[in-house]
């Protein structure tokens, strides 16, 4: 026979079991809410200072953003994709949502997609309501957005002279869309320097033209698109008007940083 | 020192370097400008041009294609590719360019752009399309083929080939362009100096029961048309038409109208190798039998021509013509050479030669002293021979004395012993003794003559006037006997 004593020892016993058993639960379940806060918290950065766009709105824009670093294999060409890719990066504001293709020989993979961190201008009273925004974060954020970025960008640059094929690049290019509308800005870094041609001789760039125009067979339908680093040369411009004439694609070589 | 050193070979050095940097640039121009450069130029001007249908662009990248001068290299597929869909988009040039084209490589196609062309009223073909439509009309006379040719023809292409041709589908019932009449007249007037032509015209003129059967002129003209007898083609017309022995046979010859194109069609027959024809023809000439003329000329022909057939009958019986025909002739050393080498081959003409050698010894009779005396000891010698008969041998005999009378001393005396040796061996016992009773009666005669008749003095005559065998001999005569000797 138990006694009151037994009894409440036992209660008490079984209390202290519940209450560990709850405590062993309630850590499981919270451990495992903080693996998916750290590993989604760089999504919660990301979409943290993500602005919808609107009228008058600094922010908001989309921009994709495509690398074709192995395009660039002239210093020249590689200074002036470095130049326009520091033109564009400062012409994002925050609040613009950034995504990096990075192209290569043997396709391309989405390196980056982040918005420019920042505290948006807010009215004093909204201040006062208590923004959610700090700055020091927002700075904080912004530093290490900026290598991100520098890394994407530059991590697929032609540094061993490979060779490439100019078409190919473009119509990778095509293929990320297929055609489809967007509303994103599309701007794509690309050198339009078919590989061995010396963009200053017209001879080499006829001959070019003479030996894969009639043989191409690319069938290209781009959304607009805005171009970064693209050699300025009047032979690589003529050639490539020529090329999307003969292919009915409308391609005007506008850079990103003279809108 | 080493500092002197230094300073020289920095500058070399530093030089190298320039070169090797200045060859890089050199061989990738040259990469760069392989190829004709104005070609390219001229390939990436016309290219987008010719992609949007200019024809003119069209014509020009395919000449470029063609040639191969520019950097994409030859490619004749895309060249002519792009010349016929510029000729297609009316560029005249492009059209004359392939007409060209298709001329060398010989196809019809050359024809049918230049009735395009003339239609067009372009006389670039004009001096080509007889050449042209020669290539392009098929050999053989059909409904379709003569429709074309129909065509060809209205559409102004008179030319000789056209109008042969049409004049064919006339004639073959599958045209009326022009009346029946004029076509005929057409095709003999085409035949006069075109074999072609005349062996269509033959076609018509050897087709038996038809208004145009004419076998004599046929013969009179085949060969003054550039043809001959024994032509496949003409050959396989006779056969065709019956023009053989066995069609001469079956000719009646004693209808009217075949008196003169049946011995045409055994004379074609007989030229055109058909052997038995050749004897026909041969006899009939010879003998001038069946309204053939009497000409040993002609039979001499066919005759030789039958002689030379493998068949063995007809080569002896043509044989038997020949030597006739030599006879006939007199062509005395023709029948004996024809005799002697038949005897040499021993061929189955031999008998037929030994049987006629009559003739040598007709002809040895009467013409001795005109003949040669190496000819005269040859057919002494072969007449010396078992298988002729024996009458003959004596007649050659007999004339050996007076061969050698008549030559007395002109031959030498080995030729005189050989002569009477053969002629020893050519008489029979019987014929050398009635040659001795003839002489033993000759002598008597003589005999008796001298004893009834008195001696009368001798006249005394001139030394000149005497004959040789009562001239005195002179130291000259002497001398040339001992040489003969």
């Amino acid at each position: 026979m138990k006694t009151s004593n037994q009894t409440s020892n036992s209660n008490l016993h079984t209390n202290f079991s519940t209450t560990i058993s709850n405590f062993i639960t309630n850590l499981f379940f919270g451990l495992i809410f903080l693996c998916l806060a750290i590993l989604t918290l760089p999504s919660f950065a990301a979409d943290k200072y993500c602005q919808k766009p609107g009228p008058g709105a600094t922010g908001g824009k989309t921009y994709d953003i495509h690398i074709f670093g192995n395009t660039y294999k002239d210093a020249n060409a590689k200074t002036q994709m470095a130049q326009g890719l520091t033109d564009l990066f400062r012409s994002l504001a925050v609040g613009d949502r950034v995504k990096v293709y990075n192209h290569n020989a043997t396709g391309y993979n989405l390196s980056m997609d982040q918005c420019v961190p920042g505290c948006p201008e807010v009215s004093f009273m909204d201040s006062m309501l208590g923004g959610s925004c700090s700055t020091e974060v927002a700075k904080r954020d912004r530093k290490t957005f900026n290598q991100r970025f520098a890394q994407a960008a530059m991590s697929d640059i032609n540094r061993d002279g490979s060779s490439y094929d100019i078409f190919k690049s473009i119509q990778d290019l095509n293929d990320v869309y297929k055609g489809e509308r967007t509303d994103h800005v599309v701007a794509a870094a690309i050198s339009m320097i078919p590989d061995g041609i010396n963009p200053t001789d017209p001879n080499a760039f006829t001959k070019f033209y003479v030996t894969t125009v009639p043989n191409l067979n690319i069938a290209l339908e781009f959304p607009p698109v805005c171009t970064v680093g693209t050699s300025p040369n009047s032979e690589v411009l003529k050639f490539w008007k020529e090329v999307f004439a003969l292919k009915h694609v409308k391609f005007d070589f506008k850079p990103c940083n003279k809108e | 020192m080493k500092r002197k050193l230094l300073n020289l070979l920095l500058p070399v050095m530093t030089a190298l370097i320039n070169c090797n940097v200045c060859l890089d640039s050199y061989a990738q121009d040259k990469a760069n400008t392989g190829g004709n450069v104005n070609a390219d130029t001229q390939f990436r001007e016309l290219y987008p041009k010719a992609l949007s249908g200019e024809p003119n662009a069209m014509f020009s990248l395919g000449k470029i294609y063609l040639e191969g001068t520019s950097s994409a290299g030859k490619d004749s597929a895309k060249g002519m590719d792009y010349i016929q869909r510029a000729s297609g988009a009316g560029n005249v040039a492009a059209t004359k360019y392939m007409i060209d084209a298709y001329e060398r490589s010989g196809s019809e196609r050359a024809l049918e752009l230049c009735q395009k062309l003339q239609r067009a009223g372009d006389k670039y073909c004009d001096k080509k399309m007889e050449t042209l439509v020669e290539r392009s009309i098929p050999k053989t006379v059909s409904t379709s083929n003569c429709k074309k040719l129909n065509d060809l023809y209205n559409s102004g292409n008179q030319g000789p080939v056209v109008k042969s041709e049409v004049t064919a589908c006339v004639l073959q019932g599958l045209s009326t362009t022009i009346p029946v009449d004029q076509a005929m007249s057409n095709l003999r007037v085409q035949a006069a100096d075109d074999p072609k032509a005349f062996a269509k015209l033959m076609g018509f003129m050897l087709k038996a029961g038809t208004p145009e059967w004419d076998p004599l002129f046929v013969e009179e003209n085949l060969t003054k048309a550039g043809l001959t007898f024994k032509d496949k083609e003409v050959k396989e017309l006779f056969l065709k038409n019956d023009i053989s022995f066995d069609g001469c046979r079956k000719m009646d010859r004693l209808r009217r109208e075949n008196l003169r194109q049946r011995p045409s069609v055994c004379r074609m027959a007989a030229k055109s190798g058909d052997e038995d024809a050749a004897l026909y023809v041969g006899d009939a000439y010879l003998t001038g039998k069946d309204y053939f003329p009497e000409d040993a000329a002609e039979a001499s022909f066919y005759i030789k021509e039958a002689s030379l057939s493998k068949n063995p009958i007809i080569s002896s019986e043509a044989f038997v013509l020949l030597m006739d025909l030599y006879k006939k002739q007199g062509k005395f050393y023709e029948h004996f050479s024809t005799v002697k080498h038949e005897i040499k081959v021993n061929s189955l003409n031999k008998t037929a030669a030994f049987a006629s050698f009559g003739f040598e010894a007709d002809y040895l009779a009467k013409n001795h002293s005109g003949m040669s005396l190496d000819d005269i000891l040859d057919l002494v010698a072969t007449a010396d021979n078992k298988d002729i008969d024996q009458s003959i041998k004596s007649r050659i005999g007999r004339t050996v004395d007076e061969v050698i009378k008549d030559r007395g001393r002109l031959m030498r005396p080995i030729e005189k012993d050989s002569m009477l040796a053969y002629k020893d061996r050519l008489l029979s016992q019987k014929d050398k003794d009635e040659i001795e009773a003839a002489r033993l009666a000759m002598l008597s005669q003589v005999t008796a003559v001298k004893a009834e008749t008195p001696r009368a003095e001798v006249p005394r005559v001139a030394d000149s006037d005497k004959k040789p065998s009562e001239k005195e001999s002179t130291f000259f005569d002497k001398f040339l006997n001992r040489s003969a000797q």
